[in-house]
């Protein structure tokens, strides 16, 4: 038999897939006659070698413990065709069984409706009256074997598992409930164990679900990434002391049809009280040039949704916006200023006993011309979770307004990662512009996430090419879902840590939703010593690469830091509004080893403190007197409220230069007297303030916000001010 | 009252989902573009599984759950217009693992090379080649995941083969 070249049948005998044994004889034959096919035949097994060598490295989807639950567990079981219903006793165990309900059928949640029947049934006087939830499931979710959930890491212990056991019956009676505490001593209070019998005594038990929902751990461990309809769960078995029947369906936990699962992640912000100078007369921290935060909570109320408090970082709410403080004039090379500080005070609009102290920075405004040469380097997450419109399209377009800004002193490489981690784009000059085209036009989103050898990558390609005395920075795009390979987000910051001390600066651009992991982001980018900011809309990006590409790309100064030392004299306590997670060691300020955030062209950053003045009411815990130590003497300085002192350094200097600038007494205005800029900046504290859930502005309402805010519009490029107003509207309507 | 004692059933379906969970999530995703959509239809595939009387299918498991999670992941992505289906929309090249020969003059890696030739293949040739040396099925089986006969799958396997040795002969050393 003579076989050509390019018989399919040569393929299949390479890889021993021709059955009959005949045929491969016959072929056998046929090869060994020819040695052209013979190394036909080593040719087709080396590339498979080569596909199955390629195709191994394209990462394995990392299935959490969770999504390997959901996959082992039996469909509901019961093979009664009658949709099943429960009456069980309100409200010792509704959370229980919301809670079981939510964990059984995540998928089909929706599908089963709870309700309140209006007439309750009267029994007996003597007896307690209960309230019937009722659970109507459809009767095609009802089927299969009975299976007990089992979730690795979360199987109760067997005596401590609430339980709810249905007895299967052929006939249709409405069920008793029996709830049994199963308590030693003390009762546990949110562990019980329901027993819904059927009053025909007919003891065929179909359904033995075991779920541990004591609240806490087992949230914290295995449910972790389930976030919006499990901490809706958590609500609910959380609300089992006696609510109201009427908060009943607000509970019910409710999936949204279209976000999915919500996972995103934020570090809590923990909010501060006022300090009295005589117990804590500094207040030190770093600037903070982020303003990814007001984009986020746009985003939510843009939705119909407040944001949790924890994604409100009020510091970047107010550097969001651009002010009018006048800049420094003299070009840095002729020894000018990389910033100006300016300050103001006023009487606070939610309290006018206290007042604002308003400090500013301002950047030298570098004419684009005289910017340094750039070295970027774009880490783009192509990961599956990126495929959607508002993430990898918002990229590319944002990288496109940015690359065409760019010239032949210019360098852009483009590494993306996502299964696998690749350079889509060697380091090339930004005026071959057809070619950083074509590969954006090529990027596609598909694969599971590996930051890790992604910012590796991007950070070597950044070495490589490294402009000395140049802007050299990696700019990471992603919506921070890492969820495989070095996800740790101590080695992640460490490395970003490290390259930032080697000069190479990394910018975050967050992009996306429902799985957004702000609190990782926010971490790299001050670990990386760059901006962070959030791009949800094309007018996003156009603001971050348009209006604010220089402040958001280069610096000018670094290690921004900045003091107060407030007079007991005058202040009788004061607070950052801000700032939490900037705060630094009063002796950090004077530490040069110790790194603080950074400074960009034109860049606005607002600090503002409220203070009591000394004669105000607070109560404030004091400490005791010192033993060993003499109390510091309050010298009377008058007319001074604080001094305010500032430490920076030149991009590639090594010591800091200091900056020292007092606040007078009699600086001070009525709130309605303030500049705009003043009223708008306290427009947007109190509106993070509000956010955030603070108490600290008593009943300020939104609508006084909002007219503050609209006084103070000032001239508005680019319109952030009035959608700023419209902002607060939506909050007001959201929150009533 | 009964008590909860594993279940022989879930124990297999344990050991189950450990030998092929993974795998199958790889699988879908590369169908649906989108790892999320690929875990909710590898769900579905095992609970399918589970109304299967499982001495019919016992002793061929793993081609079964990748027929079934395929025609899954096809009708999700017929239905679902939110996900883009990666492969249906371009069959250029896909970025991590995707190279252009012009790209790939730093790029020293002859897996990703490999990986990024393979994407400009047809997808009906990208599917076999994913099954054959991704996941390791036989001709047979990947004939009854794609519903293609044998020698279709042969001719495929053969073709999509051909055209990446022929690339890589271009773009190679």
């Amino acid at each position: 038999m003579k076989i050509s070249k390019t018989d399919p049948r040569l393929t299949a005998y390479a890889f021993g897939e021709i059955d009959d044994t005949n045929e491969r004889t016959e072929i056998e034959q046929a090869i060994a006659a020819d040695p052209e096919l013979q190394a036909e035949v080593e040719n087709i097994r080396s590339m498979g070698t080569l596909l199955e060598a390629g195709l191994d490295v394209e990462a394995v989807p990392e299935l959490s413990e969770f999504d390997k639950a959901r996959m082992e567990q039996s469909p509901v079981p019961q093979k009664k065709a009658s949709p099943l219903r429960w009456l069980i006793s309100w409200p010792a165990a509704t959370a229980t069984i919301a809670a079981v309900f939510a964990l059984m059928l995540i998928p089909q949640l929706d599908r089963i409706k709870m309700s309140l029947p209006e007439n309750i049934m009267t029994s007996d006087p003597e007896e307690v009256t209960y309230r019937e939830l009722q659970v109507d499931i459809p009767p095609e979710l009802i089927e299969g074997t009975p299976m007990p959930i089992k979730v690795p890491g979360l199987e109760p212990a067997a005596t401590e598992a609430p339980r709810i056991m249905v007895a299967e019956s052929g006939n249709e009676a409405s069920y008793t409930v029996n709830i049994q505490q199963r308590s030693k001593s003390t009762p546990l209070p949110r562990q019980q164990s329901i027993a819904v019998n059927n009053p025909s005594e007919l003891d065929i038990p179909a359904l033995d679900i075991e779920v541990k929902v004591e609240e806490g751990s087992a949230y914290g461990r295995g449910f972790g990434a389930v976030g919006g309809g499990l901490s809706a769960v958590r609500e609910m078995a959380a609300s089992d002391a006696a609510p109201a029947p009427a908060r009943l369906r607000p509970n019910v936990p409710k999936p949204e049809p279209k976000q999915g699962w919500n996972t995103e992640k934020y570090d809590p912000i923990e909010d501060t009280d006022f300090r009295s100078p005589l117990v804590a007369p500094l207040s030190t921290f770093s600037i903070d040039v982020d303003t990814a935060s007001y984009a986020n909570v746009r985003r939510f109320l843009n939705q119909g949704q407040l944001p949790p408090a924890d994604a409100v970082r009020i510091e970047e709410l107010i550097n969001y916006f651009n002010y009018s403080d006048a800049a420094p004039t003299e070009a840095l090379e002729d020894g000018g200023d990389p910033f100006a500080v300016h300050m103001a005070q006023a009487s606070a609009p939610w309290n006018p006993q206290n007042r604002l102290l308003r400090i500013a920075l301002k950047g030298y405004e570098m004419p684009w011309e005289d910017r340094p040469s750039s070295n970027l380097v774009f880490l783009l997450d192509v990961s599956g979770s990126m495929n959607s419109a508002n993430k990898l399209p918002l990229v590319k377009e944002a990288l496109q307004l940015l690359t065409r800004r760019l010239d032949q002193r210019d360098r852009v490489a483009i590494v993306v990662y996502a299964g696998a981690s690749g350079l889509v784009l060697p380091s090339t000059t930004a005026n071959n512009t057809d070619t950083i085209e074509h590969a954006l036009n090529n990027l596609k989103a598909g694969g599971s996430t590996n930051a890790g050898a992604g910012i590796n990558l991007a950070y070597k390609v950044a070495r490589k090419h490294f402009i000395e005395g140049g802007n050299n920075r990696v700019i990471l795009c992603t919506d921070g879902d890492f969820n495989v390979g070095q996800t740790n987000r101590g080695d992640l910051t460490k490395i970003a840590d490290e390259q930032a001390g080697e000069g190479i600066s990394l910018t975050i651009l967050g992009f996306g939703m429902g799985n957004y992991k702000d609190d990782m982001l926010e971490d790299l980018s001050n670990k990386g010593k760059g901006s962070y900011a959030y791009i949800d809309s094309r007018a996003e990006a156009r603001k971050v690469f348009l209006e604010d590409l220089a402040s958001n790309i280069f610096k000018i100064a670094k290690d921004v830091k900045i003091q107060v030392e407030f007079n007991p004299e005058q202040v009788q306590a004061y607070r950052l509004i801000g700032y939490e997670n900037r705060r630094l060691k009063a002796e950090d300020f004077n530490n040069d080893k110790k790194k603080a955030g950074d400074i960009g062209p034109g860049h606005s950053i607002v600090a503002l403190y409220e203070l009591i003045p000394v004669g105000g009411e607070v109560d404030l815990p004091g400490v005791d007197a010192l033993r060993y130590q003499k109390q510091a003497k309050v010298e009377r300085v008058h007319g001074e409220i604080a001094t305010v002192k500032l430490r920076y350094k030149r991009p590639e200097a090594d010591t800091s230069r200091l900056i020292t600038r007092t606040a007078q007494s009699e600086d001070m205005v009525h709130f309605d007297r303030a500049d705009e800029d003043l009223r708008f900046s306290a427009a947007v504290a109190a509106f993070g303030l509000k956010l955030r859930g603070s108490e600290t502005i008593g009943d300020f309402s939104y609508p006084q916000i909002e007219r503050i805010a609209t006084d103070a519009l000032a001239k508005d490029p680019g319109g952030h001010r009035s959608e700023f107003t419209e902002l607060v509207r939506k909050a007001e309507k959201l929150s009533e | 009252m009964k008590n909860e004692q594993p279940s022989p059933d879930s124990e297999w379906m344990r050991t189950l989902v450990d030998a092929h969970a993974a795998d199958l999530t790889r699988y879908a995703a590369s169908i649906l573009g989108d790892s999320e959509s690929a875990k909710d239809v590898v769900q579905e595939s095992f609970i399918r599984l589970w109304r299967e009387p499982r001495q019919d299918v016992a002793d061929h498991v793993r081609p079964w759950l990748f027929r079934v999670c395929r025609n899954c992941a096809l009708d999700a992505r017929r239905k679902g217009g939110r996900m883009r289906p990666l492969n249906e929309v371009d069959t250029a090249t896909r970025p991590a693992e995707g190279i252009s020969p012009e790209e790939s003059a730093e790029q020293s890696d002859s897996h990703a090379q490999v990986m990024g030739l393979m994407q400009r293949l047809p997808e009906n040739q990208r599917e076999v080649v994913r099954l054959k040396f991704q996941n390791g099925l036989s001709y047979k089986e990947i004939a009854s995941v794609t519903e293609l006969s044998v020698t279709n799958v042969g001719f495929l396997l053969h073709t999509a083969l051909n055209t990446l040795r022929a690339q890589v002969a271009v773009t190679g050393e």
